[in-house]
């Protein structure tokens, strides 16, 4: 009777050992496909962060500093020259063009629309103009409108002689304004 | 050169004897002894025997690691194995070996160890010793009790031969004698031929055998050895260990009784420990055995078992905490990496939209220049149309009329607007020598980079004929 009941014993001990070790195999198998699953990640993972380019933002802030820079410094050039080159409003061309002959020897025999032109963002508005005198006082006419500082832009200049001996000069001059006024550069 | 100092430790049914011994002087000597009787009767199974061990270990303050032992020659058996010559590997020796200990030894369990001694062209010779393992066992277990650490444990008959060896009595008789020790309680027994053991055995005096029936065994013994030697010249060495000989035999007995014509007489007491210890040498005739070195194997193979038994059931743990870890590790790794790829990504989300603000900012750079460019003429510094206009009528010589000054013409609609930096002069002169004077006043005025003559005809007009010229001039700094 005793030595079934050890041999009982014995045989359940065994029983018991071999059913922890299926258990923990178990436990090893399942911590075995997680780590596969984790290496297969980091493999992944790896792969992706290997095909990103390697970018330096600091450069890239940079160059955007810089070109934010360039982009102040024309536009502020851009204003100061527009301060000189774009028309006024409220300014008359012809009216002004006349004012200049006053005293000069030289008389205006015609005025006329020359027509608009869009370049880069302006509008050339020109008008052609036509005045009789003699070599010297349509010199100093023109003298004068280049040393004025008035906002015009010079197309065209001729001086020829007419049929009847006097000398005729013509002028093309233009205006510029803004193609889209209200654009803010 | 051996180890400066060993314990030596000889146990027989009489007494237990030991010795602390050292090396010097090219010599073992015995530095400290202690002998204790042992009551007849009382075996080494008996816990008194192993008290007895202690008490002399602890009289003599001998430290217990490493002792050699001496065990009762009567307990072990000796045999010169003669083999036919064995070339091959050690396995084979050793399977040979086995199958004469099988034919030699009656028993199943035996512990035994070998010392190839000659390998010669004829034969091969091994000197084994043997014991039973249960006899081996109870030697151990003694040791255990006596808190003793034995570190070689051979036969008393191996140390009588290596006491011959020590104190030179076979260089004495040319390396072959019989040598015979005489114990309170037994006799060991050495026949050495040509420095070889040829053979040995131990046997127990019991107490109560008669002087005559002792003798009559050793001379039967010596007679039957005899006849297998080949002759008698031997010499016989009789060595007591104190100058009384049990039974109450004299020397002269001995001399009488037994077939040797060359008889000697020593006396060896604490001296033949030095046997013990002349095993650690490095003698060429020496014979090296020790019955622990198949236990110790047997051990260590058995802790391998061992070993490998608790390896293989502590797998599953080891393997778990070996793979958890690689989790762990796999699992930080991922985090650190999915971290660093959230970071790029983040970066490259700032990165494109600032190459979107790039772009667009380029794109409205171009714009500017271009706007720019279209009234840079308002920036123009260089010499007045007014001032060329001065500068041509006031190079124009006598003879040359002017028709015409005018600028080109006007761009087409979209192009670039440039100011005027030419002007045409159209007139008319007698000669060319005339217009080239012109061209010459023009170009000393230093207004005039450029000055080409175009177009140049003759025409008949009523005032004559005349050269109508053309000249390109380009206004200096534009």
């Amino acid at each position: 009777m005793l030595q079934t009941i050890s041999e009982d014993k014995g045989e359940m001990k065994l029983r018991t050992r071999w059913l922890t070790m299926m258990i923990m195999w178990t436990i090893n198998f399942g911590l075995l496909c997680l780590c596969m699953w984790e290496g297969r990640e980091l493999w992944s993972l790896n792969s992706k962060l290997n095909s990103m380019p390697d970018v330096n933002l600091r450069e890239v802030n940079a160059y955007l500093s810089d070109l934010k820079k360039e982009f102040k410094r024309i536009k502020e050039n851009l204003i100061a020259v527009e301060e000189k080159a774009l028309w006024r409003e409220n300014e008359d061309l012809v009216s002004w063009v006349t004012e200049q002959t006053n005293g000069m020897g030289a008389q205006i025999v015609g005025v006329e629309y020359a027509g608009r032109r869009k370049v880069d963002g302006y509008i050339y508005t020109s008008m052609k103009f036509t005045l009789r005198g003699d070599y010297h006082p349509l010199s100093r006419f023109v003298n004068r409108l280049e040393r004025s500082g008035y906002p015009f832009f010079m197309d065209f200049i001729s001086i020829s002689k007419s049929p009847s001996g006097s000398l005729i000069l013509t002028l093309i001059l233009s205006r510029v304004e803004r193609k889209w006024p209200d654009q803010n550069i | 050169m051996p180890r400066r100092s060993v314990i030596a430790l000889d146990i027989s049914d009489s007494s237990i004897k030991a010795a602390e011994l050292k090396f010097a002087d090219d010599r073992w000597k015995v530095q400290r002894f202690g002998e204790k009787a042992i009551v007849q009767g009382k075996g080494i199974r008996s816990a008194h025997m192993a008290e007895e061990i202690k008490g002399l270990f602890d009289e003599l303050k001998l430290n217990p690691k490493g002792v050699l032992v001496s065990i009762n020659g009567a307990d072990a058996t000796f045999k010169l194995l003669k083999l036919p010559p064995v070339r091959s590997s050690k396995v084979n020796l050793a399977q040979l070996i086995k199958y004469e200990l099988m034919e030699m030894i009656p028993f199943s369990d035996v512990v035994y160890d070998y010392h190839v001694a000659k390998q010669g062209e004829a034969e091969t010779l091994v000197p084994l010793i043997a014991i039973r393992r249960d006899r081996l066992n109870e030697y151990l277990d003694l040791m255990e009790r006596a808190g003793v650490k034995p570190r070689t444990l051979i036969p008393s008959f191996l140390v009588l031969y290596h006491t011959l060896l020590a104190n030179g009595t076979l260089d004495q008789s040319g390396g072959s004698t019989v040598a015979v020790r005489i114990g309170r309680t037994i006799a060991d027994m050495a026949v050495v031929k040509e420095y070889l053991l040829s053979f040995a055995r131990s046997f127990p005096i019991r107490v109560g055998t008669r002087p005559e029936t002792f003798l009559n065994d050793l001379r039967n013994t010596l007679v039957s050895l005899l006849k297998s030697e080949d002759g008698d010249d031997k010499e016989l060495v009789i060595i007591s260990e104190d100058e009384r000989l049990p039974l109450g035999l004299a020397v002269e007995e001995f001399q009488n009784a037994l077939p040797y014509s060359n008889f000697r007489y020593q006396v060896i007491d604490e001296e033949f420990t030095i046997g013990l210890a002349f095993s650690l040498g490095h003698d060429p005739h020496l014979l090296p055995v020790n019955l622990l070195k198949p236990v110790k194997a047997e051990r260590r193979e058995r802790k391998l078992k061992e070993l490998k038994r608790r390896l293989f059931l502590a797998s599953p743990c080891i393997t778990l905490v070996l793979l958890s870890t690689l989790a762990f590790l796999l699992h930080g790794r991922i985090n650190s990496l999915e971290e660093k790829l959230s970071l790029k990504e983040e970066i490259q989300g700032i990165v494109d939209r600032r190459g979107k603000e790039i772009s667009s900012l380029k794109g409205d750079l171009k714009n500017l220049r271009l706007q720019a460019e279209a009234i840079d003429w308002a920036n123009d510094l260089s010499p007045a149309i007014s001032y060329s206009l001065y500068k041509i009528a006031s190079s124009t010589p006598d003879g040359i009329w002017l028709k015409e000054i005018h600028s080109p013409e006007l761009p087409q609609s979209g192009k670039k607007v440039l100011p005027i930096s030419s002007l045409f002069v159209v007139g008319y002169a007698r000669s060319q020598s005339e217009v080239s004077d012109f061209k010459d006043r023009l170009k000393s005025s230093g207004c005039f980079s450029v000055i080409q003559q175009q177009d140049t005809e003759e025409k008949v007009l009523k005032e004559g004929r005349f050269l109508c010229f053309k000249l390109y001039l380009r206004i200096k700094g534009r």
